[in-house]
């Protein structure tokens, strides 16, 4: 609790400072209901905090400076000085409590009676130990720090390379010390000995000076890259640091309503800025105390709807390329869209009720000053509350979204840019350049040869699992002006997922996960789709980080030109049937590719069901399956008068000529062996027979 | 103002030993005094009346601009390309620990030999600093304001252009950086055109 207390009572003398500047600009001006508005909010954010430390008083005070400003929203009666000086002494009764509680905290010291009873009594202290284990550092110290680090570390570079030179000097010195040696057969004996023994010396000493400051040099720039990496995530806060508090606004917010209510969260490892977070945490207060207040049904309520007697908060934090998004959904009673839209009219939002669709109506419970609570409660219910939520995604330069299902539950996620942040990311190789592709995204990666990039009308595509997933080099998206995006003939694949969306991106080689720190792209650099942004190496030159989404739209973009130019004619669909997933994923690849539609059965049996309960152009059919064989399902639909127009191709890997005949014998328009399998015959087969077909 | 001299020059003035409260207190005035002086002198080199330009390389184009108008002067080293952006963006670089966006002057000039590798990166912008990169820094040297002639930068056709400055002998246009980090943020698509 002391944290918490701690963080309150910095809180609640920013609140009180801010709110006092705000009252008087108040005075000054009664009829900016922007400041009115802004003194509402803070008052609101101060009953909240204060509630989660339970510090019940000035709970009370900030309601109460609350409930004495609403009357004035509508802007009919303007406040007039007196009253302001009425508020203004609640804020000092404010300020003092918090004042006191700061003294509270702290023990008596213990060294008191040891002392000759002269000493003055001093203001009470901070506890010792909570002082000593943390430290507030200003952000711009700790830039500075990071500045030095990286600049230190790049001072490593020339060292390196002095460290290069005494290793080509000792070799030399070697050389010369071999060349002497040859040469004293025939020359001076005396002087070349003499000679001798003074190169020995030298490399003597040239060895250790290598040895030495080879171990040193290793050793430092091991320690100052961890150091730099350390000193990174310094800046930053994990979001666990602000789950005990949600949590227990959950819990002290439901027991003042008698309620019985759970929270639990997922993803508390993402790490953010400070001011970021705790900006976020003040909006997640909001929305937990309304999800409490106005979202979770009474215990009575919720069996009588066959609902768990505990309601339910739960809280996903998800890092999503350069976004963190904080999607805080509960099982409750959800928004009453009638309800808000009657609000609304009386309100004056909307003029008729029919004016407002649901998603307007939604999104109209972040206005200021909009409440459906059937009463104004102490928790919540003015129609604040949410309005905060706003404030902060727009202050943050985020976004907030709400969608409700009545009497299933509300989700208000609120998704705010990252302008600093750490995550793992697999390090990758192409064209001579390094780049790096955020982990989380990463499902796979896998060596490739030229001959599995399957070409397609969409672009290549590749087989991951039973998907064939488009391929692009990362070349191409990275340097798309330039040419020459080659990759060797095996290279490797990193194939990302993001959403419902793949993409396979070609790169010379892997070099191996590490943890960095994102950072946003500096001004004048634009917002290049495929970047998140970047991140320092260890001489200090940037490495760009992928950004996942816009890569996978990427690959969905090609997707949707497929499937567009396999819209325009219209053609009976295709039937593949083999027992190779591999095959029947890699025909149904090259065949969408090239614009069909195209059904996948695994065996003859289920081939022919299929065949009998649509209408297709083309059967592909494998020979050897268990149960029934390819001969046999291409005999059967050639004596069935419903399918005998349909032509059946043979894919199979017999390639003797009596099996051709065989094939040829039961009534197969094609036949081509897998081990001789054409792309581009196999296409061109196809059109022809489905051609003919339709 | 130098406070270590101020209390020896106070305490050897060789009156008898105040009484160590009125000692103290004087101490206090005679140190508030000399701070306050401090601030009311003219600055030590405010009589120098040059101002201080470099003399640069862009596009093959001489040109000069003020040391007083630049955050930093550092030498380019490795600049990473980005996949998107205009012609002149050359790219992202660190410096100290920082990233900046790397253009290139003669493009922002509108120059036609723009694409050579800098050598020098300009730091200029403020709040929203940029890198400008330059081929080459021919000299730094003091100028008399005198020598700094205003021209019509609509007659001269260059809006980045509001003084010539002769320096050895060659006329110079001074550039001001800061339109010219504007039309940077501008053609990276965060600045509205005409907004500088």
């Amino acid at each position: 609790m002391n944290e918490l207390e701690d963080y309150f009572r910095d809180e609640a003398n920013e609140i009180v400072e801010g709110l006092t500047r705000d009252l008087l600009a108040l005075e000054r001006n009664p009829s900016d209901m922007a400041i009115l508005a802004r003194c509402m909010r803070l008052a609101h954010t101060l009953k909240g905090a204060a509630r989660v430390v339970r510090q019940t008083r000035i709970g009370e005070m900030a309601h109460t400076i609350e409930d004495a400003l609403a009357p004035f929203r509508d802007g009919e009666d303007a406040i007039t000085s007196d009253y302001v000086s009425d508020l203004l002494r609640i804020l000092e009764r404010i300020r003092e409590e918090t004042t006191k509680l700061g003294a509270t905290i702290a023990p008596a010291p213990a060294s008191e009676d040891k002392g000759k009873g002269t000493r003055e009594s001093k203001p009470a202290s901070p506890p010792v130990d909570d002082r000593l284990e943390t430290v507030r550092v200003d952000i711009a110290d700790m830039d500075a720090l990071l500045e030095g680090l990286s600049e230190a570390s790049i001072q490593i570079g020339p060292l390196n390379g002095g460290f290069g030179a005494l290793q080509h000097a000792l070799r030399l010195a070697v050389l010369l010390r071999e060349e002497l040696e040859l040469g004293q057969a025939v020359g001076d004996r005396g002087r070349g000995s003499r000679l001798g023994a003074q190169i020995a010396e030298i490399t003597q000493s040239l060895v250790h000076a290598e040895r030495d400051i080879g171990a040193a040099l290793g050793r430092i720039e091991r320690e100052l890259g961890e150091v730099q990496s350390r000193a990174a995530t310094l800046r930053l806060l994990p979001v666990g640091a602000i789950l005990g508090t949600l949590e227990l606004t959950t819990r002290d917010t439901a027991e003042a309503l008698g309620k019985n209510v759970s929270f639990s969260a997922r993803g508390g490892e993402v790490r953010l800025e400070g001011h970021v977070l705790s900006a976020v945490r003040d909006a997640l207060l909001h929305v937990i105390r309304n999800a409490v207040d106005h979202g979770i049904e009474s215990f009575e309520e919720r069996i009588g709807w066959g609902k768990p007697e505990v309601g339910r908060i739960h809280l996903d934090i998800e890092r999503r390329g350069r976004m963190v998004a904080f999607r805080c959904s509960d099982d409750g009673r959800g928004i009453d869209v009638a309800a808000v839209r009657q609000a609304a009219v009386r309100r004056g939002l909307a003029k008729g009720e029919e004016e407002l669709d649901e998603e307007a109506t939604l999104a109209l419970v972040f206005r200021s000053g909009l409440t459906t609570a059937a009463e104004v409660t102490e928790i919540s219910g003015r129609g604040v509350g949410l309005d905060v939520v706003r404030e902060v995604a727009n202050r943050l330069r985020g976004s907030v979204r709400l969608s409700s299902k009545l009497g299933e539950g509300t989700t208000i996620e609120i998704e705010v840019p990252v302008s600093l942040s750490s995550i793992p990311v697999l390090s990758v190789m192409f064209g001579g350049s390094t780049a790096l592709v955020p982990l989380d995204a990463v499902r796979g990666t896998r060596r490739v040869t030229a001959s599995e990039r399957l070409q397609g009308p969409g672009g290549e595509r590749i087989l991951f699992g039973d998907r064939a997933v488009p391929f692009t080099p990362l070349g191409a998206v990275l340097a798309p002006a330039s040419e020459g995006h080659d990759l060797p003939e095996a290279c490797s694949a990193v194939i990302v997922q993001s959403g419902e969306a793949w993409i396979a991106l070609g790169v010379d080689r892997l070099l191996g996960t590490m943890d960095v720190v994102l950072r946003p792209l500096p001004p004048g650099a634009g917002a290049p789709a495929a970047v998140a942004g970047a991140a320092f190496d260890a001489q200090g030159d940037p490495l760009l980080v992928l950004d996942p989404p816009a890569l996978a739209r990427t690959g969905a973009r090609r997707e949707a030109a497929t499937s567009t130019r396999r819209e325009a004619p219209k053609r009976l669909p295709i039937l593949v049937i083999d027992d190779s997933l591999t095959t029947r994923m890699l025909e149904q690849s090259i065949l969408e590719s090239a614009g069909y539609e195209v059904d996948l059965s695994a065996s003859a049996e289920e081939g022919l069901r299929k065949a009998k309960a649509r209408k297709y152009g083309l059967f592909i059919v494998d020979v050897e399956m268990p149960g029934m064989d390819g001969f046999e399902f291409t005999a059967t639909t050639r004596a069935d008068p419903a399918l005998r127009d349909v032509p059946v191709i043979i894919v199979t890997s017999l390639a003797t000529s009596k099996d051709r005949d065989k094939g040829a014998a039961a009534g197969a328009s094609a036949y081509i062996v897998k081990g001789e399998f054409d792309q581009k015959h196999f296409v061109r087969k196809v059109a022809e027979l489905l051609g003919a077909a339709s | 103002m130098n406070v270590r001299s101020q209390e020896r020059d106070t305490s050897g003035d060789g009156a008898p030993l105040p009484v160590p409260a009125i000692a103290a207190e004087r101490h206090v005035a005679e140190l508030r005094r000399a701070f306050d002086a401090s601030f009311a002198a003219p600055p030590r080199d405010a009589d120098r009346s040059g101002e201080l330009v470099l003399a640069i390389q862009a596009g093959g184009q001489g040109y000069a601009i003020r040391l007083s108008d630049i955050d930093g002067v550092h030498e380019c080293r490795k600049v990473v390309p980005l996949p998107e952006g205009p012609p002149g963006l050359l790219g992202i670089t660190g410096i100290r620990g920082r990233l900046f966006s790397v253009h290139a002057l003669g493009s922002l000039l509108g120059l036609p030999t723009w694409n050579e590798k800098p050598r020098w990166l300009l730091i200029a912008g403020g709040d929203e600093p940029i890198a400008i990169g330059v081929a080459s820094i021919e000299a730094c040297l003091e100028v008399s304001p005198a020598d700094l002639v205003p021209v019509d930068s609509a007659q001269e056709g260059d809006a980045h252009i509001r003084e010539i400055v002769t320096v050895a002998g060659q006329a110079r246009g001074v550039l001001v950086l800061e339109s010219l980090v504007a039309r940077a943020l501008q053609r990276a698509g965060e600045r509205r055109e005409g907004a500088s």
